[in-house]
């Protein structure tokens, strides 16, 4: 069954992180939803957090995979929450395109 | 601070490289890496570097040297095509666990990013093969990226690294102050291994009837072969190898049974499903080695040992996971595992070890006949050559004949690519594999259609004086995807006939001594000759065009029904 999974990762930031993050979720064949990153609260350390619809073997190997690379200091996993209704940004957005 | 303190970014690199142990670099010059090729020069060539043919050869070389030594490979190439060149080899040690530190020149830190002559993104292009990759574009940031570099592909499960340097790296000054690596924050290559587990997996090994356990190349990588060997011993464990795994126990050992897989041994295949417990170590469950994962292993709990948590339940889901390095989680074992026999399951391999001596070996291994068989030239090499030789096949049919008829006896001493199956691996592997143990006899068995996208390496050969015996497999086909066609695709032999060269006058032209022989009389005079010449020399061994290899394991077929010989089948 699939389901939307959200990922974090905390990871030392360095150039050509992103894409290494990235290029595991497109070799598993999943797409990104949505994706965020931030300075954390450490300096240096990068907080990225991932959306992807995935099954749950295929979400426990990814995240084994993030946590194995040698910037990344934890990775895990939760099934995302169903969002009900848009945030106020998103209809802002909305009725910009409409 | 004096200038006097300063050094050049690629004098630099030298100290760092011998202040790591490197004596051997393998490579190829270009206009971006031109400076630190000068830099080695001017230090009067303390280090030697080994000018292949083409980045390919440079790069697969440094992998047979790592294989066979357990040391890292260095491999240097300039910026744009020859990174790019770089990237089967990596692919390969990526797929293969071998450690490889490759310094690629890049254009100049200003010129990044501008198209700029011989630019290409070799972050970008090498992140998905890599364990790391790292773009170094100020001098400050150099030494710290090299020593990382090398600590991150020697440790834990090894890998390559790729460390692409500016070009204005290598000229600026910079204050030498190498450390070599001894840790870093975020990575834990030294994974403690959870001693309840170890013991619960010991209870598990104690109770179990029909056993076998399944080891890899991770016991090779972590110098395991007597903890390993002393294991099945005690606990009386028929043991069974995958491909890479090959040569860390003798293959006479009784309680060896031969290598798992499509073109494995019948009997640890056929009996992996009457198994109640599997203990892998240091071994990924390949799907060459399970076929159909859903199928495999029917009625045994399974107790996975491998350094890398991220390959446990990736294919099959174990009933127990270990993480931890092979040696230090067997010699833990050793000491719970009880003194066990199993003589009746020993018995029933014993059985099917015949059936497939007769339906199988027998033939493949019989000299009577006029056309050469790869199996029996390849088990009469095995007997004459010294045991201590080391082995470096190509990819195809001749790969698992070596396998599966050569009989290895000592840790390190069959070099091949697994994972990738990277054709043309052969020849500069094998430069590589001579290259870090002088003292060995090598041996690299080569197939003609793979010998054809190398062999310009004969060469390296002849300049570096490397003493190689090439032994060619001719069968005038790409042997294993003609098997397939007849086998699958009724016979349409679509693009498998190869026209080739006099292979004996193309290397004789590159200058090395070179032979033919054709027929089942001529194979000792053959091997003896090459066993006579002094230095490298070329063995062209006409073979049976049309020969299989059997026993096999269709795609789909469950393991345990594993094929003996040819059966007529539903035609794709």
């Amino acid at each position: 069954m699939k389901n939307s999974y959200l990922v974090t990762v905390y990871a030392h930031d360095r150039i050509g992180l992103l894409l290494r993050i990235a290029q595991l979720v497109s070799r598993k064949n999943l797409s990104i939803e949505r994706l965020t990153l931030h300075e954390s609260a450490v300096p240096g350390v990068t907080w990225i957090n991932l959306v992807v619809k995935t099954d749950s073997h295929t979400i426990h190997t990814l995240v084994k995979q993030l946590e194995k690379q040698i910037e990344v200091l934890q990775a895990f996993h939760v099934v995302e929450p169903v969002r009900v209704g848009f945030s106020e940004s998103e209809q802002k957005t909305r009725q910009l395109i409409s | 601070m004096s200038d006097s303190n300063h050094i050049s970014g690629a004098d630099a690199i030298i100290l760092a490289l011998q202040a790591e142990g490197v004596e051997t670099l393998f490579g190829y010059p270009g206009g971006a890496i031109m400076p630190l090729y000068d830099a080695m020069f001017r230090f009067g060539n303390q280090m030697r570097h080994v000018l292949t043919r083409h980045e390919q050869g440079a790069i697969h070389a440094a992998q047979g040297f790592a294989r066979v030594s357990g040391k890292t490979g260095v491999c240097i190439t300039t910026s744009g095509p020859g990174a790019t060149n770089l990237l089967t080899g990596l692919a390969d040690a990526f797929a293969d666990s071998t450690p490889v530190v490759c310094i690629t020149g890049q254009v100049n830190a200003r010129l990044i990013g501008s198209d700029a002559f011989q630019e290409a993104d070799i972050l970008g292009l090498t992140t998905p093969v890599t364990k790391w990759n790292i773009r170094i574009t100020c001098s400050e940031d150099l030494l710290q990226g090299l020593s990382q570099a090398f600590y991150i592909a020697r440790t834990g499960r090894p890998g390559p690294v790729v460390v692409d340097i500016a070009k204005n790296v290598l000229l600026e000054k910079i204050h030498f102050d190498y450390q070599i690596c001894a840790g870093m924050p975020s990575y834990h290559p030294e994974p403690v291994p959870d001693d309840k587990k170890i013991r619960r997996a010991a209870d598990w090994i104690n109770q179990s009837e029909r056993p076998i356990l399944f080891w890899g190349q991770g016991v090779l990588l972590a110098n395991a072969s007597n903890e390993l060997r002393l294991l099945i011993d005690k606990a009386g464990l028929p043991a069974a190898s995958t491909l890479l795994g090959l040569s860390a126990i003798p293959a006479d050992h009784p309680l060896n049974m031969g290598m798992l897989g499509m073109h494995g041994n019948y009997a640890p295949n056929v009996l992996s499903a009457k198994a109640d417990l599997i203990v892998a170590v240091g071994m990924r469950f390949d799907d060459r080695v399970t076929s159909d994962p859903s199928t495999f292993l029917p009625n045994a709990r399974v107790i996975h040992i491998d350094i890398d948590a991220s390959e446990h339940g990736k294919v099959m889901q174990p009933h127990l996971a270990i993480v931890g390095d092979a040696a230090r989680v067997l010699r833990s074992l050793l000491d719970y595992v009880e003194p066990a026999l199993h003589a009746d399951w020993v018995a029933e391999f014993r059985v099917l070890q015949e059936m497939e001596t007769d339906k199988v070996m027998n033939s493949d291994l019989s000299l009577a006949g006029e056309k050469i068989q790869m199996g029996a030239m390849i088990r009469r090499l095995s007997e004459r050559f010294p045991s201590n030789t080391l082995v470096v096949t190509d990819v195809g049919q001749h790969q698992m004949k070596v396998a599966r008829y050569y009989k290895f006896n000592t840790p390190r001493s069959m070099v091949t690519s697994g994972g990738l199956g990277t054709m043309g691996f052969g020849l500069p592997a094998a430069i590589g594999a001579k290259i870090a143990c002088p003292d060995q006899p090598v041996l690299a068995l080569i197939g003609d259609g793979g010998f054809q996208m190398t062999m310009q390496e004969i060469m390296t050969i002849v300049q570096e004086k490397t003493d190689v015996k090439v032994v060619l497999l001719n069968n005038g086909f790409l042997g294993m995807v003609r098997q397939w066609q007849e086998l699958f695709f009724a016979k349409r032999y679509a693009s498998t006939e190869l026209l080739n060269p006099d292979f004996v006058k193309v290397v004789d032209a590159m200058g090395l001594p070179s032979k033919r022989i054709s027929t089942s009389r001529e194979t000792d005079s053959g091997i003896d000759w090459l066993l006579t010449s002094n230095g490298p020399c070329f063995l062209e061994v006409v073979t049976d065009p049309e020969e299989n290899v059997f026993p096999m394991v269709p795609p789909g077929v469950p393991v345990s029904e594993m094929w003996l010989e040819k059966k007529l089948t539903l035609i794709v």
